[in-house]
């Protein structure tokens, strides 16, 4: 009496055999109790894997995701990316002229509140560009190179980020 | 590229039917709440990231699940060390298939005595978290979620019979670590 393999057990217990397989090993299951035995174990197994628990995401999780995926407003954006000195040369230029822009536009505005908080335009200015130009714009030379997120296993399943 | 353009719905939709089951699938396959939020939300970012690299002819959500469990592999492989079995065991488990096979009818016996045991939920998420993740990823869709053959394989973007071997080996595989455990004595 040949016993079916373990893979033929397997996909039986799953009732994913093709009909004559399936046929084979439904009745050689009655005659072998090895073989009956290890089915039962192989649908224990099964059973036991389904009862873990798989609790509910927590409250709020499908709102924080839908918020966590809407873009930030533009300032946050720049303010992120000179923070993280991802900002590109012409990005930095036009951040820079921006920015001493909206400095003289508040320095012509007339006489500030407290005047001992009143500091000129043109120190601001050359504080600025000095901020600029100590500022890392190359993330290459700060940054540790990105990750491979690449799963390098078998079987084609490494092809999605 | 407009994700309505690419999915015929919009993310909100998509992620009011998918958050609830992604936050599962990733607590199923590594065990942990805390994590399986983190990389159930990372796996969205990188659904929107890489939206235009989906190839319409495959199912969307088997592609994002996909993603996910991607993700997940890639926070395994980060704390690899806290695992027995690392990502570069071969698809064939730790055993091999015939480890299995030589089990004794004794411990055949006290496995199944285990396993039907209702305090048996510790030792088997333990005894999961010890396989290799494409073991794992099978289990957890077959055996937790109860998909098919079929949709196993989109999910994993392997073919059919890949699934059919590997979740058969991956049966073994389980069986034997968990057989080793001290919860199972003959």
């Amino acid at each position: 009496m040949t016993c079916p393999n373990s893979e033929s057990l397997s996909a039986f217990a799953d009732r994913e055999a093709p009909a004559e397989e399936a046929a084979f090993v439904r009745a050689h299951l009655s005659g072998c109790a090895a073989c009956a035995r290890r089915l039962r174990s192989i649908e224990a197994a099964r059973r036991a894997l389904a009862a873990l628990p798989a609790p509910d995401a927590p409250p709020g999780f499908v709102d924080s995701l839908l918020a966590g995926a809407r873009p930030a407003p533009w300032w946050a954006r720049l303010l992120g990316e000179v923070r993280s000195g991802f900002l590109q040369p012409a990005g930095a230029v036009a951040a820079a002229g921006l920015a001493a822009a909206a400095l003289l536009v508040f320095t012509h505005r007339g006489p500030a509140p407290d005047a001992e908080l009143e500091v000129p335009a043109e120190v601001l200015v050359s504080a600025h560009e000095r901020f600029l130009r100590t500022m890392p714009l190359a993330p290459a030379e700060t940054e540790p190179p990105a990750p491979d997120l690449t799963l390098a296993s078998a079987g084609g399943e490494g092809d999605v980020f | 590229m407009a994700f309505e353009a690419v999915q015929g719905r919009n993310f909100e939709e998509f992620v009011r039917s998918y958050g609830n089951k992604a936050y599962q699938f990733a607590y199923r396959l590594c065990g942990n709440p805390e994590e399986a939020k983190e990389m159930a939300q990372e796996a969205f970012h990188r659904l929107l990231a890489h939206l235009d690299e989906h190839d319409p002819s495959k199912p969307f959500d088997a592609w994002f699940f996909r993603i996910l469990r991607n993700v997940v592999f890639d926070e395994t492989r980060r704390h690899e060390r806290r695992r027995t079995v690392s990502l570069d065991v071969p698809v064939s488990g730790p055993f091999g298939e015939e480890s299995y096979a030589d089990l004794l009818p004794d411990q055949e016996e006290a496995l199944l005595e285990t396993l039907e045991r209702r305090d048996a939920g510790a030792a088997v998420r333990r005894a999961l978290d010890k396989l290799s993740p494409e073991h794992r990823s099978v289990l957890v869709l077959c055996d937790m979620e109860g998909r098919g053959y079929e949709e196993a394989a989109k999910v994993l973007d392997v073919p059919l019979g890949t699934i059919r071997s590997r979740i058969n080996r991956a049966r073994m595989a389980f069986r034997t670590v968990l057989s080793r455990m001290p919860e199972v004595k003959p």
